[in-house]
């Protein structure tokens, strides 16, 4: 997603650090956007009776009445040195409570990821190689299905087939393996309909050009053809898309993880709204946005190192401006 | 439009028509009344009385369907417009103004794309307190921003358009330009978008709503009744089927048109979806 | 038997027929040129002769006889024999002819013959060598070459495969005047160091006739004449042959 700044790569590292301080800004302003006081809540959370003056006295404290900025600042610097405050619902320091919700998450998105990598390559080849016959056009069909199936409903349909009726894979929670196999599938099956479908077209247009026709002519296989010279070719533009998969796992993972009771960030983030814990909202949704701009820039360099043509772009675009 | 409107677009402009009408319709053709609780018919199986069964609280699932159609589908059409038009704004703005105003929106647009889409719209509607209004709005919220960078980038290939330099140079400006040049070509894009963003809508509605976070019981939300069904998911599975169903059927709907129409429209980019 | 020949080719198009009864020989060592103006069909006679016809452009027939051994031309899956060692075409765009993604040592390597990685290194940098490249050169994408390297890749791989047939489509074409004349110079030889034939292909009268022993004129898909090359030269007979004579003495 290259911002304004230009699409080199200092412009791009440039873009990072905005999109930093700008997650970071609203992230600090949820904790006075939302309903309650924060030392009300502490107080309570301490069992004891929020009077006037005690309130006073622990917003005085915690640096409530400090203008804005100075709020930001200190609110920053907790941040960095990883004291985000304590969870209103339990005590415990955010960050302990974070820390195994985020492995638990990527493990998920991990898995996710593999099966909608594979999922969306064998959708791609197989519907370009029978492109327009009946194969293709089944996949076609399967997967504008699977963009319109909400996740929820989705993960439901396979816990009462698989779980309840056939009894196969676990209900819910976290535990083996198998554990992992509804909820992945849940959280990758809509987008790796959609990298199927772009994959299908980018394979389509990659056969037409011209050096396959020369690899062709090379005598080289079929199948050595679509591996080493079309699939590479078509992967780019799938995987400029990996970053934005990633937001929609994360985004996904809230209600995914409550159909499955798995304990990850998602699951957090739905408790933390119902229970209006703040501390915690704040970072979940720091982390979230953390992993996904993270995701984005990682990707961006990826497409850097398997397509030169944008390196030499970036460098007449800078000879040019 | 070259070829006129496709199969699919036809199919899915038709559907939605359909589930327009439903929705209208809603309370005048329902059996029931969908918030009249009857104990004594809980969790009954679909019968010719209650076509689509009962849920927990005996109430008519047919009926609940019908009418809950309008905040489901109401809901998402607003926050859809509402993301649409606040972003296509500030994209145009973007996209037709000088360089600072345009960085400066696009900075702002950057931000609101660090968040993950739905955690957005989550973390808005948590800020509000749980109503459908608040879904309504936060969704809008985690949308427009697409929208800004999408309509930014159409105008800018606009702008860059031979005839539209001409234009210029003959001293076409301001509004006449937009009017004129602009905006027509920015119009077959934006529909197709504009149909893909509606499904995502409805399903991000639906399921900030199956959170318990949108429509309050006993409003019969789609999303909503799903949440209340999953406790019954073996006893009585024809609760969880229905509105589940007419999600996906209204999103599919969504889908094929936006297909049809950008075969239709021989657009070759494909409008990302957003997560 | 020696050399290449082609013989009836026939291309159809998606509303009616490209390339009409195309007839040619050519020995062993030596150069057919064939010479055409734009949309002659040049292109496509040297596509369908290297079993690389476009779509929607279709063979539909024609034998290629390459020394002993006889391909039909519209059998796409007989033809994948003969592609490479047999027949090899170096396209007119080296830039499009070349795989983006991937460095000059992966697109060469793939040609040669061997499983050891750094025995394929060293006989790529050998061919490069061969064509006045540097070994550096294999660790370049296309991108990174100018379009005189580029074509001398091309070269590097005709001289990897060893074509008996080798087809060069405008391999000029783009070339400042200095490149030009190095690559031509580089190509005059190229028959004599495969051991096999070579057909070039170009719109320029006088270049094709002082590299080719023999030369066809190609028009509206059809040969229209066709002898040695100094004589079609000195006493062109058609007045498309007359017409591209002007055009290139001027």
């Amino acid at each position: 997603m290259p911002g304004i700044t230009g699409s080199g790569l200092a412009g791009r590292l440039l873009g990072y650090a905005f999109s930093l301080l700008g997650v970071s800004i609203i992230t600090f302003c949820l904790s006075w956007m939302a309903p309650g006081d924060p030392a009300e809540m502490l107080l309570q959370q301490r069992h004891q009776a929020p009077d006037p003056a005690q309130v006073a006295a622990l917003r005085h404290q915690m640096g409530l009445d400090d203008p804005l900025w100075m709020q930001y600042l200190s609110w920053l610097g907790r941040t960095l040195s990883l004291d985000l405050g304590t969870s209103y619902t339990t005590g415990q320091p955010v960050i302990d409570e974070i820390t195994p919700r985020f492995w638990a998450t990527m493990q998920l998105a991990a898995a996710s990821f593999v099966f909608l990598f594979f999922a969306s390559l064998a959708a791609g080849v197989i519907g370009a190689a029978f492109r327009e016959r009946f194969p293709d056009r089944l996949i076609r069909a399967g997967t504008i299905l699977s963009m319109s199936l909400p996740n929820y409903w989705l993960g439901l349909l396979l816990l009462w087939v698989f779980a309840l009726h056939l009894r196969i894979l676990p209900v819910m929670g976290m535990g083996g393996p198998e554990h992992l196999v509804l909820p992945a599938i849940t959280m990758g099956l809509g987008v790796a309909a959609m990298q199927g479908r772009v994959l299908r077209s980018s394979i389509i247009d990659i056969q037409g050009r011209d050096f396959i026709r020369f690899a062709r002519g090379k005598g080289l296989g079929p199948w050595r053809i679509m591996r080493r010279h079309v699939l590479k070719n078509a992967m780019l533009p799938v995987i400029t898309m990996w970053g934005l998969t990633l937001g929609h796992m994360l985004g996904g993972s809230v209600i995914v993880e409550t159909v499955f009771a798995w304990p990850g960030l998602g699951q957090l983030a739905a408790q933390s709204i119902q229970q209006r814990n703040v501390p915690v909202l704040q970072a979940v949704v720091l982390l979230m946005a953390l992993i996904f701009i993270t995701a984005n820039l990682l990707v961006d360099l990826l497409q850097r190192r398997l397509d030169p043509r944008i390196a030499r772009e970036d460098a007449r675009r800078s000879l040019e401006s | 439009m070259s070829r006129g409107m496709g199969k699919s677009a036809k199919t899915g402009a038709a559907m939605l028509a359909l589930m327009a009408l439903l929705a209208m319709l809603g309370p005048l053709i329902s059996p029931h009344d969908p918030l009249r609780t009857n104990l004594s018919h809980r969790l009954e199986a679909p019968s010719l009385e209650y076509p689509l069964g009962t849920d927990r609280l005996g109430r008519c699932q047919a009926s609940r369907l019908l009418v809950g159609a309008r905040y489901s589908l109401g809901a998402a059409m607003a926050a859809s417009a509402l993301a649409l038009v606040a972003g296509a704004c500030l994209g145009l703005l973007a996209g037709m103004s000088g360089p600072r105003t345009e960085s400066l929106t696009m900075r702002l647009v950057d931000m609101a794309l660090a968040f993950p889409g739905l955690i957005l719209a989550l973390v808005i509607t948590g800020v509000m307190g749980p109503s459908l209004w608040s879904v309504c709005l936060g969704a809008a919220a985690a949308g427009w921003a697409w929208w800004a960078r999408f309509v930014r980038g159409l105008t800018a290939s606009a702008r860059s358009r031979g005839f539209v330099r001409a234009g210029r140079v003959v001293g076409v400006r301001g509004p006449a330009l937009l009017r004129r040049y602009i905006l027509p070509q920015l119009t077959p894009p934006v529909l197709v978008a504009a149909s893909l963003k509606t499904g995502w809508m409805i399903i991000a509605i639906s399921g900030l709503s199956y959170l318990g976070l949108g429509a309050q019981p006993p409003t019969p939300e789609w999303g909503a009744m799903l949440q209340e069904s999953r406790l019954y998911m073996t006893r009585a599975p024809w609760l969880m089927l229905a509105p589940g169903l007419a999600v996906s059927l209204t999103v599919l709907a969504c889908n094929m048109l936006a297909e049809g129409l950008r075969d239709a429209m021989d657009l070759t980019q494909d409008a990302e979806v957003q997560p | 038997m020696n050399g290449a020949a082609v013989h009836n080719l026939g291309v159809a198009g998606p509303v009616g027929m490209l390339i009409r009864g195309v007839s040619l020989g050519v020995d062993d060592g030596m150069i057919l040129g064939l010479v055409g103006s734009s949309g002659a069909g040049k292109t496509l006679v040297a596509s369908a002769l290297a079993g690389l016809t476009p779509p929607p452009a279709k063979t539909v027939s024609g034998t290629l006889r390459l020394g002993a051994q006889s391909f039909n031309l519209a059998d796409d899956r007989g033809m994948a024999k003969a592609r490479g060692q047999g027949v090899f075409m170096i396209m007119q765009s080296a830039a499009a002819a070349l795989d983006p993604t991937m460095r000059i040592q992966g697109q060469l390597g793939e040609l040669i013959d061997s499983k050891n990685h750094s025995e394929r290194r060293a006989k790529a940098a050998e061919l490069l060598a061969g064509v006045g490249l540097k070994t550096q050169v294999l660790r370049a994408y296309p991108s990174q070459l100018s379009g005189g390297m580029r074509q001398r890749v091309q070269i590097a791989m005709a001289l990897a495969l060893r074509p008996r047939l080798l087809i060069a489509d405008e391999p000029t074409t783009g070339l400042d005047a200095i490149t030009q004349a190095a690559i031509l110079k580089e190509l005059a030889e190229l028959p004599r160091r495969t051991g096999g034939s070579m057909i070039f292909i170009g719109h320029d009268f006088k270049v094709v006739a002082a590299l080719a022993q023999r030369i066809a004129v190609l028009d509206a898909g059809r040969v229209v004449e066709h002898g040695p090359s100094r004589e079609v030269f000195l006493r062109p007979a058609h007045r498309v042959t007359r017409r591209l004579l002007e055009a290139a003495i001027g």
